[in-house]
C-alpha cells in the first residue's frame, strides 16, 4: 500500500510518498498520516517594534512577539533570511514554546500583538493557528507577514483570528514570480483579495530589486491593481534590497528608484505609500486631505503621532488603519 | 618580551595563592584532565538527549489521503 498524502495548505499541493517531507521541508508523510515538524519549535523569537515588520498603521508604537521556524514555500532568490527559511527544521536552534507560552511571553513582555514573521508563516501553520486562538482570548493580537502563498480554505480559516496581514508582493508578473521565487503570482492576488474580504487589516510590501522588478510600468500596473481590489487606503512599503543569498550579483537599490517607484503608486492613487529600509523621508505619514506629517518615523521607531482616536489631529479626517 | 612578561606575572599570581613551582600541573596532566572533562561532558549530554522523551508529531490541518 503506497500511503500517499496530498498536502493541501499552499499551492505547491505537495504530494508526498511514505517518509517523504514537503517543499517547504515543514511537514512529512510519516505512516500515511501528514505531520507538521516544526510546531512548539521556533528557531526565531524576539520582541520587534511593530514597525519592523512593517506595519504602519496597526498599533504604531508598540511591539510584537514575534516568531518563526524554519521552513519556505517559495525560495526567492533574494530571500533576506534564507539562514532559517531555506533550512531544514532539524538543522536549526529551536526553543521549545508551545503556543500557550508564546502568549504568556507576549504578555510578560507587554507586547500587544504576537507576528508570525521572519521565514513563511504558512509552514506553521498549526503552530500559528493554536496560537492566534489562545492569543485572542487573552486580548492580544495577531498579525502576520507572510508570502500569501496559501490556499483558500486555510488562509480564511485563519482570518478570524488574524486582526493583521503584511503580505510581501514581490512583483507584479508570473515571470517574476517563476524565474525568482519558485511560485506563481495568482495565488498571491487571490490571497490579498480574501483578506480584505475577511476584514484582516493589510499592508504590502514590495522589495524593490535593481533590473528585476524595478520597471515603473509594472509598479503602475501593480499600484492600479491595489487600488481598484483592494481600496486606496492600504498602505504599501517599498523596501530597499540588499545583495543577499542567490541575488549578491546585484548591487543595492538607488534611492532614486524608490522614490519613482512611491510617486507612481502615489500618481495611480494609493494615499499611504512608503518608502523602507532606508532613512527616508517616505518613512513618515502623512494625511491625505491637509498633508501634514501625521506619524514621524526614524527606522523602526515613532517620534511623533498626530493620530487621535483614527482620526488626523489638524483636520479631523479619518485615518484608515487600526490605532487602538 | 610580552609573552615573557605574562608568564613571569602568571608565576608571581600562582605564588601569590602559595601554589609551588614544583607543585604545578604539568601539561600532560592539564591535556589528561581536559579530555577526560570533555568526553564526561560529552556522554552526559548523550544520556541527557536519550532520556529526554520526544514530543508525538502535531498532525497537519489541511491534506488529504491519495491511496
Amino acid at each position: 500500500m503506497a500511503k500517499r498524502v496530498q498536502c493541501e495548505l499552499c499551492p505547491n499541493g505537495c504530494v508526498l510518498e511514505l517518509g517523504q517531507h514537503s517543499k517547504c521541508r515543514a511537514r512529512m508523510n510519516k505512516d500515511g498520516t501528514l505531520y507538521s515538524l516544526v510546531y512548539g519549535k521556533p528557531c526565531a523569537v524576539h520582541v520587534d517594534p511593530i514597525e519592523k515588520k512593517p506595519f504602519f498603521h496597526f498599533l504604531p508604537g508598540t511591539t510584537a512577539f514575534s516568531i518563526a521556524t524554519a521552513g519556505c514555500v517559495l525560495s526567492c532568490k533574494f530571500c533576506q533570511n534564507w539562514q532559517i527559511s531555506q533550512a531544514k527544521p532539524e538543522d536549526t536552534d529551536t526553543y521549545d514554546l508551545p503556543p500557550e507560552k508564546v502568549v504568556s511571553n507576549a504578555i510578560a513582555y507587554k507586547c500587544r500583538s504576537v507576528t508570525y514573521t521572519y521565514t513563511e508563516p504558512t509552514v506553521f501553520y498549526e503552530y500559528m493557528y493554536d496560537t492566534a486562538v489562545i492569543a485572542k482570548k487573552q486580548g492580544i493580537r495577531n498579525t502576520m507577514h507572510s508570502c500569501g502563498y496559501i490556499n483558500e480554505k486555510p488562509l480564511r480559516t485563519l482570518s478570524k483570528f488574524m486582526d493583521a496581514a503584511d503580505i510581501d508582493l514581490k512583483g507584479f508578473t508570473e515571470d517574476f514570480y517563476s524565474r525568482i521565487c519558485s511560485g506563481s503570482l495568482r495565488p498571491v492576488l487571490n490571497s490579498l483579495v480574501i483578506l480584505k474580504e475577511e476584514g484582516v487589516w493589510l499592508e504590502i510590501t514590495n522589495l524593490v530589486i535593481p533590473t528585476l522588478n524595478d520597471d515603473l510600468n509594472n509598479v503602475r500596473e501593480m499600484s492600479r491593481w491595489i487600488v481598484k481590489n483592494l481600496g486606496a487606503d492600504v498602505p504599501i512599503h517599498f523596501s530597499r534590497f540588499f545583495p543577499h543569498y542567490k541575488l549578491t550579483n546585484l548591487p543595492p537599490t538607488p534611492i532614486e528608484t524608490l522614490e519613482g517607484a512611491r510617486k507612481t503608486a502615489m500618481d495611480a492613487g494609493l494615499k499611504f505609500v512608503y518608502i523602507g529600509n532606508i532613512l527616508h523621508e517616505g518613512e513618515n505619514t502623512f494625511c491625505p486631505k491637509c498633508k501634514k506629517v501625521l506619524i514621524e518615523r526614524m527606522g523602526y521607531f515613532v517620534k511623533q503621532n498626530y493620530v487621535a482616536n483614527g482620526k488626523c489631529k489638524f483636520c479631523s479626517s479619518a485615518v484608515a488603519g487600526v490605532w487602538s | 618580551m610580552l609573552r615573557m612578561a605574562n608568564a613571569s606575572s602568571a608565576v608571581q599570581l600562582l605564588q601569590g595563592f602559595g601554589v609551588r613551582k614544583e607543585n604545578r600541573m604539568k601539561r600532560r596532566d592539564f591535556l589528561r584532565i581536559f579530555l577526560l572533562g570533555g568526553l564526561f561532558s560529552l556522554f552526559g549530554k548523550k544520556a541527557r538527549a536519550e532520556k529526554k522523551p520526544e514530543k508525538p508529531l502535531k498532525e497537519a490541518m489541511f491534506w488529504k489521503r491519495l491511496d
